[in-house]
C-alpha cells in the first residue's frame, strides 16, 4: 500500500516540475471567490417564490407564525388523507397533539411507511429556489428522503440569497464549532433523463414537494 | 488569440503569405488574395521563396519535422511591417502553434511571438485593420451559404466574414450547424476516414439544405475537402474562397 | 489492422453500422444542443463564469499537495477515515478490506467514473460481495453487462426499447414504450437495495480542504440513499477534486450542471463531513475516502496538469463531432470524448482497449475547448500526446517516411517546387492516379472524396 507520506511527497516533487504562467499569475492576485451582494429580505422571498414556482410548479405558501404555518400543514395533510407520517424540526414541535390525528414515524422503519414527510429546513437559497437541510439528532435524514411527499418549512429568517452565501455560513460554523455531518440543499422533486434525455420526475427522493415559508 | 487589433496602424506593405494549399491547388486564391490587397492600397510583397508554415507536421504530432519548415517560414517573413494570410488556420499555426515548437529555442520564440504580432487572417485584417465594410459590395450575387472553419476559434474569431456577407446584401442563406467541423483535420480526414467521412455528410447534406449555389469559407483546407466530397456525391455546388468573392474576380 | 489507431477504426465502423446506436445519438445530440446554449448565459456572463472556475482549479491544483494533506487531516478530525491509493488494484483492495471488516454483502453504489476506472464492481462480485448500480443509467449499463458510454448520462447509447427489452429480460417487467414505468420499475428494485445495503459506495464531485468535506451532486435522490442508510460509507475520489475552500465550490458548481444537463442546479447538493455525529439515528457509522492516484500524480507534474481542471461535466462530449458519430464506447475506455482523448492514454486506465489511438481520433476542431466551462485546451493536449507518441515510436512506418519526404521539400523552396512538379507529372501517368487512391494516405482520403486537381500554373508559376 501507498505510503501516506509517500503519496504527499510524490505529489509534491510533482508539482516542483512544471508551473504556468497563469498559475503564478493567479496565485499572487490572491482572488478568491466572493458571494455577490445580499438582497433584502422581501426581495429574497419573492425570488425564491418565483424559483419555486418555475422549478416545482408548485406555489410557496405563506404562513405569519409558525402556529399558523403548523395548523396549515395539518389542513394539507388532513386534505390529503394520509395517515402515517415523519417529523422534522424544532418548531414543528412532533409532540403537539396537533399531530394526534396521524401515525409519525418514531424511528428509521416507520419513517420508510410515512407517507408524508414534514421538515423543518435551515436555510432556503432565494437563487434557485432550494431549501437547506442540516442533519442532526433531532433532524434525521431519512426524514426528507424516504416518504414520497414532503412538505419543508422554513423560517423567512433563513432565507439566504445564493449557494455562495450558504458556504459563507458554514465556513463561519465551521470555525465555531466544526462540520455538520451532513447537509443536504434539496431543489425540487427528485428526477432522471437517463432514458433517452426524456424527464421522469419522482425516483428514489421525494417526487412532490411543497414549501411553507413562516414569518 | 487575437483581441480584435483595432489599434494595429495601417501598414503601408503587406507581405502576403499564400500558404501552400492556395500554392499547390488554388492559385486564384493566392492572386484573388494580392490583387484585392492591391487594390485597397497596400503595397504587397509575395515572397516567392515561402513554402508552408509547418502546421502538417505540427499537429500530427512531427514536430522534429515541423521545425525546420516554420524556422524557413520565419526566416522569409522576418521584417515583415504585417503578415496577411488567407487562413485561419496558418494563421493560428503562426500566433498560436509555433511556439510550441520553439519553447526551448528563446530567440526562435521571441521571432515567432514577434512575427505572429504583425499576422492577420484576411477578413480579420479587413475588419479590424482595414476597417472599410463597403469592400462587401464587390461581393458578387449568387444565393451563398457560409462554413465556419474551425481554426478561426483559435483567433477568437466569430462573425467577421459573415457581417461582410450581410452588408454585401447578396443572398445568404444560414448553414445549419456552420460551425461543426467539415471532417477535414488533416491527417484526420486520411487517418480516420470513417468518421471523417460521417462528418463530410452531415456537412453537405446541411449545404443541400440550403439551396444556396456556392459555399464561402475562410480556409482551403475546408474547401478542398467539402468540394472533392461534393464531386464524389455528385452534389452540384460552387465552393470559393472568401478572397475570390471580394477581388470581384470570384464569378 | 491492429495499429491501435486500426482498432479504434474498426469499433467506430461497427457504431456507424448501428442504426440503434446512431439513432440513439442523434436524439441525444439534438437534445443536448437545444439545451447547451440556454443556461449558462442565465446564470451570469458565460466567460467571466468561465473564468472564476478556472481560477479556482488553478489556485487549487496549483497547491494540491497542501490540500491533499489538509483535507485528509480534515476529514479524519470529523470522525472520518482516509486513504492513498496508487493505483486501481490498490484502490480496490482497500475497498475490499474495509467491506471485509465489516461483513459486506451487499453494496449499493452511486455514480462514480472513479470507480468505473478502477474496475471495482467486478473484482467485489468476484469476492463474493454483490454491487447494484443505483443511479438508473448505471443501473441499465450494469443489467446489460456494458461500460457507460457518455460521463453524465451513461446509457444514452439505448433507445426507450432497448431499456424495456433488458428490463423484460432481467427483471420480469412487460414490454412498454413508457419511459416513466420503465423508471418506476427500477425504483422499486432499488429502494430495496437502499434499504438493506450494508455499503454505500459513491465518488464525489468536489472535496473541501479546509473542513474535510466531500460533495455530491446528483438529481435522482440514490446519493443521498447510499450516504445516509447503510451502515458504512466509502467515497473513491481523484485527487484532483480536492478544492480548498467551502467558497471555492459555487463557482465550479454553478458551471457543473449547466454544462452537463442544462439545469441551473442539481436536485440535490449534498455536503458531506464525516460519519453520523453522535445521537444521530441516520447516517453512515464509518465514513472513508480513498484517495486515487492511478496516473494523477504524474499529470500533475506535466504540461498535461491542465487536464485535471476537469470538472466532468461532459460537455465536451455533447459538442463533439467525432463522439456525435461514434458514441463513447468506440473510445475503448472509461471516459469517452475529447477529454477520454487525453487522459485515457495518462490515466493507468486497465481497461483501455487502444488509448494511442485516442489522441489521433480527433480533427482539433476545438468545439470541446469552447464549450469547456473550464477553459480547458483539449486540442494543445490532443497535438501534444500526438508529440509524445512520436517521440515513444508510436507512429506508422509510411506515416513517418510521408512526413520525413514532407519536410525535406518544404523546408525548401527549390525542393518544394521540385516535389510539386513531380508529383504533378506523376499523377498524370495513367495507373498511378488510380494507385493513389488505393495506397495510404490516398485510400483515407478516396473513402469520400475525388483526389484534389493539380492546376496548370502553381502559384509560384
Amino acid at each position: 500500500m501507498m505510503e501516506e507520506r509517500q503519496f504527499l511527497q510524490k505529489m509534491t516533487s510533482a508539482l516542483s516540475r512544471y508551473s504556468t504562467a497563469e498559475e503564478a499569475r493567479v496565485l499572487a492576485s490572491g482572488v478568491r471567490p466572493q458571494p455577490g451582494p445580499r438582497a433584502g429580505l422581501e426581495d429574497k422571498i419573492a425570488r425564491f417564490a418565483d424559483e419555486v414556482a418555475e422549478l416545482h410548479k408548485v406555489e410557496v405558501i405563506r404562513a405569519g407564525n409558525w402556529d399558523q404555518a403548523r395548523r396549515h400543514i395539518a389542513s394539507m395533510l388532513q386534505e390529503r388523507g394520509v395517515s402515517s407520517i415523519a417529523l422534522a424540526g424544532e418548531d414543528l414541535k412532533p409532540s403537539l397533539p396537533l399531530w394526534g390525528k396521524w401515525k409519525v414515524a418514531g424511528d428509521r422503519d416507520s419513517t420508510e411507511r410515512a407517507e408524508v414527510g414534514v421538515v423543518q429546513a435551515d436555510y432556503g437559497l432565494a437563487e434557485t429556489g432550494s431549501v437547506v437541510l442540516v442533519a442532526s439528532k433531532d433532524k434525521p435524514r431519512s426524514v426528507s428522503l424516504l416518504p414520497p411527499v414532503c412538505i419543508f418549512a422554513l423560517s423567512v429568517f433563513g432565507m439566504l440569497d445564493s449557494m455562495a452565501h450558504l458556504m459563507k455560513e458554514l465556513e463561519a460554523r465551521h470555525a465555531k464549532e466544526g462540520m455538520p455531518a451532513t447537509v443536504n440543499v434539496v431543489t425540487g422533486p427528485s428526477r432522471t433523463a437517463d432514458i433517452e434525455l426524456s424527464l421522469t420526475v419522482g425516483v428514489h427522493g421525494p417526487g412532490e414537494v411543497h414549501v411553507v415559508l413562516v414569518g | 488569440m487575437t483581441s480584435k487589433r483595432t489599434d494595429f496602424p495601417k501598414p503601408k506593405t503587406i507581405t502576403l503569405f499564400s500558404t501552400c494549399l492556395a500554392d499547390l491547388f488554388y492559385p486564384q486564391v493566392r492572386h484573388s488574395t494580392r490583387s484585392l490587397l492591391e487594390s485597397l492600397g497596400y503595397q504587397v510583397t509575395l515572397p516567392k521563396d515561402q513554402t508552408c508554415c509547418g502546421q502538417p507536421a505540427f499537429n500530427s504530432g512531427k514536430w522534429d519535422d515541423a521545425r525546420p519548415v516554420a524556422e524557413a517560414w520565419l526566416k522569409i517573413f522576418a521584417g515583415a511591417e504585417c503578415v496577411v494570410v488567407p487562413s485561419g488556420s496558418c494563421a493560428a499555426m503562426v500566433r498560436v502553434n509555433m511556439g510550441h515548437l520553439f519553447e526551448h529555442e528563446p530567440k526562435k520564440l521571441e521571432a515567432a511571438r514577434e512575427l505572429g504580432s504583425r499576422t492577420f487572417e484576411l477578413v480579420e485584417f479587413l475588419t479590424y485593420v482595414h476597417q472599410d465594410e463597403s469592400i462587401a459590395s464587390r461581393i458578387p450575387s449568387e444565393p451563398l451559404t457560409y462554413h465556419y472553419s474551425c481554426h478561426q476559434r483559435e483567433l477568437g474569431l466569430s462573425g467577421e466574414t459573415e457581417a461582410l456577407l450581410e452588408r454585401s446584401g447578396v443572398p445568404c442563406h444560414e448553414l445549419k450547424g456552420k460551425d461543426e467541423c467539415c471532417g477535414f483535420g488533416g491527417a484526420f480526414s486520411a487517418k480516420v476516414p470513417e468518421v471523417s467521412a460521417a462528418m463530410l455528410k452531415k456537412k453537405l447534406s446541411n449545404i443541400q439544405a440550403t439551396g444556396a449555389s456556392c459555399v464561402v469559407a475562410n480556409d482551403l483546407g475546408c474547401l478542398m475537402n467539402m468540394e472533392c466530397a461534393a464531386k464524389k456525391a455528385g452534389l452540384k455546388v460552387g465552393f470559393k474562397h472568401i478572397a475570390e468573392l471580394l477581388s470581384g474576380k470570384g464569378s | 489492422m491492429t495499429s491501435p489507431i486500426g482498432k479504434f477504426r474498426e469499433k467506430s465502423r461497427e457504431a456507424m453500422a448501428s442504426p440503434v446506436l446512431t439513432k440513439a445519438l442523434k436524439n441525444a445530440t439534438d437534445k443536448f444542443i437545444a439545451g447547451r446554449t440556454g443556461t449558462l448565459p442565465k446564470l451570469g456572463d458565460p466567460i467571466r463564469l468561465k473564468d472564476e472556475a478556472r481560477a479556482v482549479k488553478v489556485r487549487c491544483i496549483a497547491r494540491l499537495d497542501k490540500l491533499v494533506a489538509q483535507f485528509a487531516e480534515n476529514y479524519r478530525k470529523n470522525g472520518g477515515q482516509v486513504h492513498f491509493a496508487s493505483d486501481a488494484k490498490e484502490a480496490r483492495e482497500i475497498l475490499h478490506s474495509i467491506a471485509k471488516e465489516n461483513q459486506v454483502k451487499l453494496v449499493a453504489k452511486s455514480k462514480s467514473m472513479a470507480t468505473e476506472e478502477i474496475e471495482l464492481n467486478h473484482f467485489l462480485e468476484g469476492k463474493g460481495i454483490q454491487v447494484v448500480e443505483t443511479d438508473l443509467g448505471e443501473y441499465i449499463i450494469q443489467l446489460a453487462k456494458e461500460k457507460p458510454s457518455h460521463i453524465i448520462t451513461p446509457a444514452i447509447h439505448k433507445t426507450k426499447e432497448q431499456v424495456s427489452s433488458l428490463f423484460h429480460e432481467k427483471l420480469g417487467s412487460p414490454e412498454t414504450s413508457d419511459i416513466s414505468e420503465m423508471t418506476r420499475t427500477a425504483k422499486k428494485v432499488l429502494r430495496d437495495v437502499f434499504l438493506t445495503a450494508d455499503m454505500g459506495v459513491t465518488g464525489a464531485n468536489f472535496a473541501v480542504a479546509e473542513t474535510g468535506t466531500l460533495t455530491l451532486v446528483t438529481n435522482e435522490g440514490n446519493g443521498r440513499m447510499v450516504t445516509s442508510l447503510p451502515r458504512v460509507h466509502v467515497a473513491v475520489v481523484g485527487v484532483e477534486k480536492i478544492v480548498e475552500t467551502l467558497s471555492d465550490v459555487p463557482p465550479l458548481l454553478k458551471v457543473l450542471p449547466a454544462s452537463a444537463t442544462g439545469q441551473k442546479i442539481t436536485v440535490y447538493f449534498s455536503i458531506i463531513s464525516g460519519p453520523r455525529r453522535p445521537g444521530e439515528t441516520d447516517g453512515p457509522e464509518q465514513s472513508h475516502v480513498i484517495l486515487l492516484d492511478n496516473g494523477r500524480i504524474d499529470m500533475l507534474g506535466s504540461d498535461y496538469r491542465e487536464s485535471l481542471y476537469c470538472i466532468r461535466c461532459g460537455a465536451c462530449l455533447n459538442v463533439c463531432p467525432v463522439y456525435q458519430a461514434v458514441g463513447g464506447h468506440s473510445y475503448g475506455g472509461t471516459y469517452p470524448g475529447p477529454i477520454g482523448a487525453v487522459v485515457t492514454p495518462l490515466l493507468h486506465d486497465e481497461d483501455a482497449k487502444y488509448p494511442a489511438a485516442l489522441p489521433q481520433a480527433s480533427s482539433l476542431c476545438g468545439a470541446c475547448r469552447d464549450a469547456c466551462p473550464v477553459k480547458i485546451d483539449l486540442p494543445r493536449m490532443l497535438v501534444s500526446l500526438r508529440k509524445d507518441g512520436v517521440k515513444k515510436g508510436e507512429s506508422a512506418f509510411w506515416e513517418g517516411l510521408a512526413f520525413k519526404l514532407w519536410a525535406w521539400a518544404a523546408s525548401s523552396p527549390s525542393r518544394f517546387h521540385f516535389a510539386a512538379k513531380t508529383v504533378r507529372f506523376l499523377l498524370k501517368v495513367p495507373g498511378l492516379k488510380g494507385m493513389a487512391k488505393v495506397l495510404p494516405p490516398g485510400s483515407g482520403w478516396a473513402m469520400a472524396r475525388e483526389l484534389p486537381e493539380f492546376p496548370e500554373k502553381f502559384g509560384w508559376e
